[in-house]
């Protein structure tokens, strides 16, 4: 497979992903060069990757994970607006939409990463041995950890914002 | 058959379950009350997750750059067929004789009076050829007066 073929293919739900974990566009943006330049070198060395598809996936999650731990300045500001978007939305209906997007975020922030990464995975449709292959899980576990997650966010949301949800 | 657990309900949700197992599943599903409302509850609370999450959905502002260039590769030089290499070259050469033909002047003889001329005035001084462009015509009548003269300048 060649790198253009699987840039062309993955470079929108990698870019996806990395939004979801960074709620930024320009971060988002680093990490999806960071990933695409770290699958240039590994194809230029001559390796064989079985799949693609989640090393890019695990490759993006380790990465965000090191910024993560060394800067620790995770939390978004909320205080600041996500003007880079452009759609064709009115002013009001991006603002709800924005403010959505802070409490999710904000409500999977507390829970604990691999709950909340096998829900962003879920979310971008990966099977489980994709989904193993990122986590560094058993496939037979992915069932268990996946419902209980889902479960306790569905929990969060709902207690605490229930007319929003609802 | 005992009650399902959350997880093997998961999977059949997500369709990762084996043939063997798939039917199994499915038929206690249909026969168990409970393990039925546990399915129910799970396809919702799955859906509810599912459209919470899509708030995250965005489009990159960024052009791949390689679906922008990708086109340029096919016409490389190296890969067009050799008839095409030798018209290409066959139409190179002819352009150029044409153009040379079309703008191409033969250099003017001076002959040896303009030479003599242009020596001249380049020997002599600035006042002296002013004088040298002049023309004094005068035309008299019979008795050798001057009827009517006037100055050809050829300095302008």
């Amino acid at each position: 497979m060649s790198f253009e073929y699987l840039y062309n293919k993955f470079y929108r739900e990698i870019f996806q992903f990395a939004f979801q974990l960074s709620l930024s566009q320009t971060e988002s943006k680093d990490l999806l060069q960071d990933a695409f330049m770290k699958l240039f070198k590994e194809l230029d060395n001559g390796v064989e990757l079985e799949n693609p598809r989640a090393w890019l996936y695990k490759v993006v999650l380790n990465l965000w994970r090191n910024k993560y731990n060394r800067t620790k300045k995770h939390k978004h500001n909320n205080s600041q607006l996500n003007l880079e978007e452009s759609t064709n939305q009115t002013p009001e209906i991006n603002f709800i939409k924005e403010e959505k997007r802070k409490l999710v975020f904000d409500c999977m922030a507390k829970m604990p990463t691999n709950d909340r990464d096998i829900l962003l995975l879920y979310h971008d449709g990966l099977s489980y041995t994709e989904m193993a292959e990122v986590l560094d899980m058993k496939p037979t576990s992915i069932g268990t950890t996946l419902s209980r997650s889902i479960k306790k966010l569905r929990l969060e949301l709902k207690t605490k914002y229930h007319e929003l949800f609802e | 058959m005992n009650c399902l657990s959350n997880n093997k309900i998961q999977e059949y949700i997500d369709n990762e379950l084996d043939a063997s197992e798939l039917s199994l599943v499915s038929n206690h599903i249909n026969s168990c009350e409970e393990c039925k409302k546990l399915y129910l509850e799970l396809t919702d609370d799955i859906k509810f997750v599912k459209i919470t999450l899509s708030v995250f959905n965005t489009e990159p502002n960024i052009i791949p750059p390689i679906e922008k260039y990708s086109h340029i590769k096919k016409i490389s030089v190296f890969r067009m067929p050799i008839f095409l290499k030798a018209s290409a070259a066959v139409l190179f050469i002819a352009i150029s004789i044409s153009i040379i033909l079309t703008y191409y002047q033969k250099p003017e003889i001076i002959n040896e009076n303009e030479m003599m001329y242009y020596s001249l005035m380049n020997d002599s001084d600035p006042n002296e050829q002013w004088h040298d462009n002049q023309m004094l015509i005068t035309i008299s009548n019979d008795k050798n007066e001057i009827v009517f003269s006037f100055l050809m300048d050829n300095n302008y």
